[in-house]
């Protein structure tokens, strides 16, 4: 894709995101009560209000802490436990059909044993976040590590490098692409996990707001705040993007040349 | 004079539960210090087992193999190894794939001291300019080149080769044989060379080494008495070299007729 092509796009963007807030502010009233649907001008009215009383900070800086610390530990966890399983195929045999297990819970489910197990402080929401990140970047990278060319273990071998070297100099940049495709999915599913937790029991966060705020109806203040999601989200990722597209910088530049939207 | 490379009686069978099939036996070969001995032979017919055994990937099932006279017993750092495919690490730019075997604990050298020997050899075969290139910019002659001088920056005494020009376009591979024979007349390693390629092989060797289709053994040994330095597009108008080639030609015309009339009745 060209130059031209690209702003086309970007331009095309830009119009469709106009549009839709301009047909949402317009049918609120005419068409749809703003009871229900509420408006684009009340929810940044609301967000502004929100924000110069630092109630929207109050609210977004213990989510955001929990999602944080929980994909902190869940991708750190997962890249340790990868490359260990990754590497001794007896231990991962053991080790499948428990995961497997795991796996198959949905996480979001665990949510209400968790506030009894941990509280309702930000622990409960750590250690869900924690188990869905964990299992969205371990999979990648046991995919990874497993996947890395024979052909260059060899090498390494021949060259008369240790395992320890190996690991570094060739394993661990091979697998780097996997762990990010894993890191990419978890931002948002780390963000889930810690507003479903709030949802649950808790006395701050978005999660707990959202809740509050729709109990009584409150439809632009709920908005107002799923936004607040919406930016985090995307500016975590866009973040990521920027880091891995400078860790990868060595990769072939291939599929979508302008980058990632985010 | 010890060999550098002694096989004796080495044969090697793969496989198990029953189903074993015997990819060489019974092969004798010394490679003098300073020799560059080639291998060449139908395809499947054991070369690359060979050479594999004696880099120490895996032990011959008979016989014995010494490299300076010790007993090979797995993977010994001090033997060249260079592969069919680059193999170069995708992540590094060629001057760091370069730097690579130096970089590692059995031969650890200060980083100012592996970066000026990677350059000078970047720049010896032509490719000064291309140092901060990732392997994937690159041309295939190009990044064989790096293969190559990645084996030759640690200095090893004996140097296997696999095919190594066999993925490259004819033209390439002229030109690369050519840069190998540069090479090694400055620096005079021991070689063992494995080709399909008998051209190749009498152009390069001091002596080629004929195997038969499987199981592999040493059909005939030939010494090229062509001097060196020897240029390539020189090499071939030589009597000599028509003489040895129309020679092991016929031998191993011989082995692939016998290879299709077995495959038909076996």
């Amino acid at each position: 894709m060209g130059r031209g092509a690209y702003w086309r796009v970007v331009g095309i963007r830009v119009l469709l995101l106009v549009a839709i807030i301009a047909a949402w502010e317009l049918a609120s009233g005419p068409l749809i009560k703003p009871f229900w649907i509420s408006s684009p001008s009340r929810i940044v009215t609301y967000l502004m209000t929100a924000i110069e009383s630092g109630e929207a900070l109050r609210h977004t800086l213990p989510t955001v802490q929990a999602a944080a610390v929980g994909y902190a530990w869940g991708s750190v966890l997962a890249v340790i436990a990868g490359f260990i399983l990754g590497r001794y195929e007896q231990a991962w045999r053991v080790a499948e059909p428990f995961l497997m297990a795991v796996q198959g819970i949905p996480k979001i489910a665990l949510a209400p044993l968790f506030i009894i197990w941990f509280g309702i402080g930000i622990t409960s929401k750590i250690v869900l976040v924690s188990l869905i990140v964990f299992f969205l970047v371990f999979f990648n990278v046991l995919g990874g590590v497993k996947s890395v060319s024979v052909d260059l273990k060899n090498t390494m071998r021949l060259l008369g490098a240790s395992e320890m070297e190996t690991l570094r100099k060739v394993v661990l940049p091979a697998t780097l692409p996997w762990i990010f495709v894993g890191l990419r999915v978890s931002i948002p599913n780390a963000m889930i996990g810690a507003v479903v937790g709030e949802f649950m029991a808790a006395s701050r966060g978005l999660g707990y707001s959202i809740q509050l705020h729709t109990s009584r109806f409150d439809i632009t203040a709920a908005l107002a705040l799923v936004t607040i999601i919406m930016a985090v989200v995307i500016s975590c990722t866009a973040l990521l993007s920027r880091i891995e597209g400078w860790v990868l910088r060595w990769r072939p530049k291939v599929g979508n040349p302008q980058g990632s939207a985010l | 004079m010890t060999p550098s490379i002694s096989l004796r009686g080495v044969g090697r069978r793969f496989g198990s539960r029953g189903s074993t099939v015997e990819a060489v036996t019974g092969v004798d070969l010394d490679v003098a210090p300073g020799e560059f001995v080639v291998i060449v032979g139908p395809s499947g017919c054991g070369k690359s087992t060979v050479l594999n055994m004696v880099a120490g990937l895996f032990p011959p099932t008979s016989g014995e193999i010494l490299v300076d006279g010790r007993l090979v017993s797995g993977v010994n750092p001090q033997v060249g190894y260079v592969t069919q495919q680059d193999n170069l690490l995708p992540w590094r730019v060629l001057v760091e794939n370069v730097e690579l075997p130096m970089e590692l604990g059995v031969r650890k050298t200060t980083p100012q001291e592996r970066r000026a020997r990677a350059l000078a050899l970047i720049e010896r075969v032509g490719l000064k300019g291309f140092e901060n290139h990732y392997p994937h910019e690159l041309s295939g002659g190009m990044r064989q080149r790096i293969n190559i001088i990645r084996t030759l920056s640690y200095n090893p005494q004996i140097i296997l080769m696999d095919e190594p020009f066999g993925p490259l376009d004819a033209m390439t591979r002229g030109v690369l044989q050519q840069e190998l024979l540069n090479l090694w007349s400055e620096q005079r390693k021991t070689v063992l060379f494995i080709t399909h390629d008998l051209m190749e092989a009498i152009a390069l060797g001091d002596k080629v080494v004929v195997m038969s289709a499987r199981p592999g053994r040493v059909k005939a040994v030939e010494t090229v008495d062509i001097p060196r330095p020897r240029v390539l597009s020189e090499v071939t108008k030589d009597p000599r070299f028509h003489r040895i080639h129309d020679r092991l030609s016929d031998l191993i015309w011989q082995e692939l007729h016998q290879q299709v009339a077995g495959a038909a009745h076996g």
